[in-house]
């Protein structure tokens, strides 16, 4: 793990991009139905960030859109369908099938490649774009390009179509923005653009679905004429700095061609909030409070959600199974188990996650679309630059404090594959909520009124793990990632969309059950199994305790690792092996571990399981229950949170670095809580 | 003969014209691709953390840092 994090990936199809380059043809085959049929003309999207050429894509494809992996460089490539009638007129038939010349749909295979300014690539992502435009063989390039171009900032849309036009590509510059170009006081003329630039112009407003018939016949005329040669600008002749020249040169001639007006000098609404979200005291202020919200509504909202989903599955929905069970005469067996404490329970904590997920979508969603984010990321530039990453690594820092699966998915708006690597392996760090119920009952029995002050250093030593473990990875494996410069484009701010906000959380949690489901389902039929599965003679399946049990004796098998630690009893391993699975089921399996060992003692009573982890502590410590509490505390804070983080780190930076944060955790955790038991023994 | 001061030192509000391109030339060009290259017309709007300002430049607003704006020289535009 030497090279450069990002530069492989699983879980999607393979493509290397050097020697054999990725085409667009080859490579971007999505799940069956997500894209048009075989032969469908393809279409690129193409076009600065921060241009709504997302948006445009989703509004052209729906939610038909599928996101595929592109391995090499982690970058996410949307495919859709890009279907229309080919005909305007009402077709004659008596009972139309649909299927007549005029009703036909026809459909083009659209692609959305990554943001660029231009063909030059400054990033992986900008790489992928050249890739597929420019280095890939003639033949196995898209059909035409349509270039998204911001009528507010027409200049720096711009710059890409003049490189293409030194290409073979087939180009219409749909123009975006027009609504925010007219507010600034700038004024589009496509006819004269369109002329200027020599190739079709069309206006629409993807965010509310406007002009898109427009352009559906502007990229059809487009490709029944033949493939255009490259124009002869003179550029090949001369140096990179004049040829740039040339290209700013024929751009300029177009905005002046095109636009009349300009807003250059006004102070836009955007500027007036902007010296507030990005002033150097205010603006910080503004972002801890953005992401506090952001927290509470993704912890305290969904809450009453997921008890009231988990009430559903383990009440009405395990007794209705249950019932159903014992009416077939399998009631009480490990068929019953299976079904009951393995699936639905499976399924059950996976929909239980269900209102953190959505929450969580849409509120990045509407940060994302209302322009807030690229401030976010400006305020906190300067504290994220310490470990080498830009500010807006920040929010799914924040976000982790929550729950970490919606953080490691919220690592999608760092660019850089890199760093997006890096901060997925950071998240784990961040200590969630439902490490907080541990917290607070350790804290409780050991700590008593001061147990308020235990939860907050908990917080502050997640916070150190977070900047101790980042600077290690930046300056190991991550040394060769160069530190950017801040320069960030802050487009204006504007009016979320529900349309939009809802079809891109939509999409996200779909991809997240998608991925998830799985694991977390056969994660939890796994340790069902393992606790029904006797290790010891005299008992039969599902019938032995948790100590004799596989689980058990597993438990027991792991413990004498904690012993350096201060916790090495069966009973605590196991919590942990629970842990593993989710944090939100380690209280509960601690207290029915006690239970089983001691059912005379009324285990359910927390006074009385309190004594017992209190009376565990203090024997497997040594006579130094503290340290070894403290120890037990870092140990559940740093090592893996739950499978489901599991699955979304998979998902977002693929299975081998899912399996090296987990070694990450594990190391961290482990040496950290013998250190802290060690040398805290001494004191203690 | 206008005098060229650096954009870390320039004040918020004037007006004016970008005399030299970045040194890094990767940088210069994502500045390029920005609106922000020689002959562009500019002004301040906004001082952020450490001394990086936002630059109004071709109807947009780009947040820059100290250390890029202090190898870029302009003068007041006329």
């Amino acid at each position: 793990m030497s090279e450069a994090p990002g530069v492989t990936r699983t879980g999607g199809r393979q493509l290397p991009i050097s020697p054999k380059l990725p085409t667009v043809r080859a490579a971007c085959h999505g799940p069956v139905g997500a894209d048009a049929g075989a032969g469908a003309p393809i279409i690129a999207l193409a076009g600065a960030p921060n241009v709504g050429k997302s948006t445009l894509f989703n509004a052209l494809t729906g939610l038909r859109a599928t996101t595929g992996n592109w391995p090499g460089t982690t970058v996410d490539v949307g495919r859709g369908a890009w279907r229309f009638k080919a005909d305007d007129r009402v077709c004659a038939c008596v009972e139309c099938s649909g299927e007549c010349a005029v009703n036909r749909v026809h459909e083009f295979s659209l692609v959305d490649l990554p943001g660029t300014y231009s063909l030059d690539p400054l990033s992986r992502d900008e790489e992928l774009t050249r890739t597929l435009l420019v280095d890939a063989p003639v033949a196995e390039r898209p059909d035409a390009v349509v270039v998204v171009a911001d009528a507010a900032h027409l200049a720096r849309s711009l710059y890409l179509v003049a490189q293409l036009r030194e290409t073979t590509h087939r180009v219409v510059v749909a123009l975006t923005m027009n609504d925010v170009a007219r507010k600034a006081g700038v004024e589009v003329d496509s006819y004269a653009l369109a002329e200027s630039l020599g190739c079709p112009v069309v206006v629409l407003d993807p965010r509310r679905r406007q002009g898109l018939d427009n352009l559906t016949r502007a990229v059809r005329e487009a490709l029944a004429r033949p493939t255009p040669s490259p124009r002869l600008t003179g550029a090949a002749a001369l140096d990179d700095l004049s040829r740039d020249d040339e290209r700013f040169a024929w751009v300029e001639s177009a905005v002046r061609a095109g636009t009349t007006g300009s807003g250059a000098e006004r102070v836009s609404t955007s500027d007036r909030v902007d010296r507030v979200a990005t002033h150097p005291v205010a603006g910080p202020l503004l972002f801890l409070a953005v992401m506090w919200l952001v927290f509470q509504v993704t912890t305290t909202v969904a809450a009453p959600l997921q008890d009231a989903l988990d009430g559903l599955f383990s009440g009405p929905v395990s007794d209705a199974v249950r019932g159903g069970l014992a009416f077939l005469g399998l009631g009480g067996s490990w068929v019953e188990g299976l079904l009951v404490d393995g699936l639905v329970a499976g399924v059950g904590m996976l929909l239980t996650f269900v209102p953190l997920m959505a929450l969580m979508f849409v509120l990045l969603a509407l940060l994302e679309d209302s322009g807030y984010m690229a401030r976010a990321a400006v305020v906190t530039d300067r504290l994220m630059r310490t470990i080498g990453l830009p500010g807006k690594a920040f929010l799914p820092l924040v976000v982790g404090f929550g729950c970490n699966v919606p953080a490691i998915a919220a690592t999608r708006i760092l660019g850089d594959a890199r760093q997006r690597v890096l901060v997925a392996l950071l998240v784990p760090f961040t200590s969630c909520t439902a490490r907080l119920t541990v917290y607070v009952m350790l804290g409780t029995i050991f700590f008593e009124r001061a147990a308020g002050t235990a939860v907050f250093v908990m917080y502050l030593a997640s916070i150190f793990a977070v900047v101790g473990v980042g600077l290690v990875l930046r300056r190991t494996l991550w040394r060769t990632m160069g530190a950017e410069p801040l320069v960030i484009d802050l487009p204006p701010y504007q009016a979320p969309t529900a349309r939009l906000t809802a079809a891109v959380s939509w999409t996200r949690l779909q991809g997240f059950l998608r991925t998830a489901s799985g694991i977390i389902v056969v994660t939890v039929c796994a340790v069902w199994l393992l606790q029904a599965i006797p290790a010891k003679p005299g008992y039969g399946f599902g019938e032995a305790p948790v100590r004799d049990s596989a689980y058990g004796v597993a438990a027991q098998a792991i413990a004498p690792a904690f012993a350096p630690a201060g916790f090495g009893q069966w009973q605590t391993a196991s919590a942990l092996v629970v842990g593993f699975v989710a944090k939100e089921a380690v209280i509960s399996s601690w207290a029915q571990t006690y239970a089983v060992e001691e059912p005379e003692e009324g285990a359910e009573d927390l006074g009385d399981f309190g004594d017992q982890v209190a009376a565990a502590f203090e024997s497997s410590s040594g006579g130094h229950p503290l340290p070894a509490v403290w120890a037990f505390l870092w140990f559940l804070m740093a090592y893996t949170p739950c499978v489901a983080t599991l699955a979304a780190q998979r998902r977002e930076v693929g299975l081998k670095w899912a399996v090296f944060g987990v070694a990450i955790g594990l190391v961290v955790a482990w040496l950290g809580a013998v250190a802290i038991f060690q040398v805290g023994r001494l004191f203690w | 003969m206008t005098a060229t001061i650096t954009l870390d030192r320039a004040p918020l509000g004037t007006p004016l014209l970008l005399t030299s391109t970045h040194p890094d030339a990767t940088v210069a060009r994502r500045l390029a691709s920005l609106g922000l290259r020689r002959g562009a017309r500019l002004s301040l709007v906004q001082r952020l953390a450490a001394g990086g300002r936002i630059v109004s430049v071709s109807g947009g607003r780009v947040a820059v840092d100290a250390d890029v704006l202090s190898r870029l020289e302009a003068e007041v535009a006329a």
